[in-house]
């Protein structure tokens, strides 16, 4: 095979068995790769849907696609697939640096684990070596040094390792998984699954390559892409402050969500923005993942004043450097909390990376119980120390709690959803699906409340990014109409990237999916036409929404909190505005081909050769 | 006539006497349109920004500016 490794490695957890076998070719070709392809063996291996996501029975999958590891622009892509432990849905988590294409180098398309470790292991991948090995010496650890010391242990000094930090092993419900220290596939808690198996990391060295099946086609439409890229004025921009200037736009627009969602623009952007990370003493470079020319990744080290938040276990936290804050994690862990102290956005940000969790649902979750706190529901006996919102050093303290489940941050782990309900406050969970929202705020950008209410692992900012339409000349960011569509197409088009195994910001930055599509038949060899390449999204939007009725979800999951439905802004350009999701559901159902209750219909399933799915 | 200018992301330091937080009050030509402005305001005119208008998203380039109008740039952003 081209593009594709070929081989998959299936690892039985519970008896330490380890099997290579040839990937499902005809598979590979229907969903073209990563997370389409791993949807179609989570879909052959887990008969049972409704499985705890704590379960052995539960089956984790690390999935390349057959552009990562080749030079496409930002071919560094890998998938986590699974069920969600914040979801109980069906769950992809995407991510950068140089672990998926050091997978694809050892001669493996996919990891595919399944069952429970009787002891915590790690398992290490070396061409066609591959062991499990004892984790005793690395558990409880965080990620950061969890990586040096594997590196050390295996003997490998250009060992790539993707695992799990204490938050994994805690099950804390959005714990991640941390590859290359800072790269995260970070969201609906793979990482608490992963640690459900008992299983610390996972360590590869690959001396092979990729290999392309017709060289002189993939490098021409190379040229074309990288041409494209190297010219594009948002490539430059991206470059430039990376993605923490969208905290402008949205703020411009009413849409920067604050102090949990109660309003829409914030008083402290010029502190969290793209300049000031850039400009301030915290700076160090840009970074950038495998074979990519955006280099969107800052390095970034707190600043001597961030010492004034005690940190008890990671005194040595304080100075070392590590990446972001993105433009999510600025606002996770700033607007949404009310702070605008850059140092303690930095410090949790570089905790929520070395304890393992997603500081997206992080920051959120510490918005709502700032929100409790504020409402008198959670008093300073409760969590243990102030929490108001704007308090970096509640901010800071809690998230190092929460990695640990100590005190309060027992409370904190479960998420936003469990933890308002457990204090009867469920309204003040902001997200779909269990899933806490990204940072747009959908009275602001209408778009996004459809795209979040139907996102099949539960509210997410990447599979439909609205603000692109909604910013463009003859559209009303404020009104419903033709959302639905277009997020329809945005979805089935950003699920065919994902398969590819390259970095969704290709297309922010120059490219177009069309240049994917070229590139992918040029590595396969597989004659796909561009709107079988985008068929094959579509494919596996619809087997993952019927993955998830199959395993409880239903329509009445497709929804958004009241405060977006009923409640509108005082202030900025979204004042006055709600989301009209009563409007864009069922236009949204009716696009995609599924009936009145959110189903797909037997012909639209026909039309996918998904017929044998039906549910 | 006087408009307030305010710039973002990449855009901080271009404009006239800018000391890098991107706003400023400036003096323009009566019937200045926004592409004019821009122009004057030393801001590439070829690159596609998102432009508003007195708090509102203005695609219009020809739109001729009025006195005490405010007149935000942001360079296109994405992601996160």
């Amino acid at each position: 095979m081209h593009g594709w490794a070929g081989q998959i490695l299936r690892i039985d957890l519970t008896h330490g068995e380890i099997h290579k076998e040839p990937i499902n070719e005809t598979w590979a070709t229907d969903y073209i790769g990563g997370r389409g392809l791993a949807a179609r063996y989570l879909w052959e291996l887990m008969p049972d849907r409704t499985v705890d996501p704590f379960s052995p029975e539960n089956v984790l999958i690390f999935a390349t696609g057959p552009l990562t590891g080749t030079n496409t622009s930002c071919g560094s892509r890998y998938m986590v697939v699974t069920k969600g432990a914040l979801t109980n849905a069906i769950t992809t988590s995407n991510s950068g640096g140089f672990w998926g294409p050091e997978l694809k180098f050892a001669g493996y398309d996919f990891v595919i684990l399944q069952g429970q470790a009787p002891r915590p292991q790690y398992l290490w991948i070396y061409d066609d070596t591959v062991e499990l090995r004892d984790a005793s010496s690395v558990w409880g650890k965080g990620t950061f040094e969890s990586e040096d010391r594997i590196r050390e242990e295996v003997g490998v000094s250009d060992a790539h390792i993707a695992g799990i930090g204490p938050a994994g092993e805690n099950r804390v419900r959005f714990a991640c998984i941390i590859n290359d220290k800072h790269r995260a596939a970070g969201r609906s808690g793979v990482g608490a699954v992963m640690g459900s198996k008992n299983l610390k990391a996972i360590a590869v060295r690959g001396t092979g390559g990729v290999s392309v099946a017709n060289p002189a086609a993939y490098m021409k439409a190379l040229w074309t892409q990288h041409g494209k890229m190297s010219n594009s004025e948002d490539r430059k921009g991206m470059s430039a402050l990376g993605t923490a200037p969208t905290m402008d736009m949205t703020n411009q627009f009413g849409a920067l969500p604050t102090r949990n969602f109660k309003e829409g623009t914030f008083e402290g952007t010029e502190n969290l923005n793209g300049n000031a990370i850039r400009n301030g003493e915290s700076w160090i470079r840009n970074k950038a993942c495998f074979a990519c020319t955006i280099a969107c990744g800052r390095v970034t080290r707190p600043s001597d004043s961030a010492g004034k938040f005690m940190v008890n276990t990671h005194p040595r936290n304080w100075k070392i450097a590590g990446e972001g804050p993105e433009y999510e994690n600025a606002w996770s862990l700033g607007a949404d909390c009310g702070i605008q102290d850059l140092d303690a956005v930095l410090m949790a940000n570089l905790l929520c990376n070395d304890l393992g969790m997603d500081p997206i649902s992080m920051g959120a979750t510490v918005a709502s119980a700032m929100e409790l706190y504020e409402k008198g529901v959670l008093t300073d006996e409760v969590t243990g120390t102030p929490m108001p919102f704007g308090s970096g050093e509640a901010l800071v303290r809690m998230t190092e709690a929460t990695g640990y489940r100590e005190g309060f941050g027992d409370e904190l782990a479960e998420g936003s959803a469990r933890m308002g309900a457990k204090f009867e406050h469920p309204e003040v969970f902001m997200g779909v699906k269990g899933q806490e929202f990204p940072a747009y705020d959908p009275r602001g950008f209408q778009g996004m409340g459809v795209a979040y209410a139907t996102c099949n692992r539960g509210a997410c900012h990447l599979r439909a990014w609205t603000p692109a339409l909604e910013t463009q000349e003859g559209q009303d960011a404020h009104s419903p109409v033709g959302k639905s569509s277009w997020v329809i197409e945005q979805q089935n088009q950003s699920t065919a990237h994902d398969n590819t195994g390259i970095c969704l910001f290709t297309g922010f930055a120059g490219s177009v999916l069309e240049d994917l599509s070229e590139l992918t038949v040029a590595a396969t060899g597989v004659e796909y036409s561009h709107e079988e390449f985008v068929k094959a999204g579509e494919r596996t939007w619809n087997l993952e929404r019927v993955w998830n009725l199959e395993a409880g979800l239903t329509a009445a999951d497709d929804d958004l909190p009241e405060r977006l439905l009923k409640e509108s802004h005082t202030k900025g350009m979204s004042k006055g505005v709600t989301v009209q999701l009563d409007q864009m559901l069922p236009e949204y159902y009716s696009g995609r081909g599924w009936d009145t209750d959110g189903r797909p219909k037997q012909e639209k399933l026909s039309e996918l050769e998904l017929a044998e799915f039906l549910v | 006539m006087q408009v307030d200018v305010e710039v973002f992301g990449t855009l901080r330091g271009k404009l006239p006497g800018d000391d890098g937080r991107g706003k400023g009050t400036f003096e323009l030509p009566e019937d200045t349109t926004i592409s004019q402005a821009l122009d004057q305001l030393n801001i590439p005119a070829e690159i596609r920004y998102i432009i508003m208008l007195n708090e509102n998203p203005e695609h219009d380039r020809d739109c001729v500016l009025q006195s005490g109008d405010k007149l935000v740039v942001m360079p296109p952003v994405a992601g996160g």
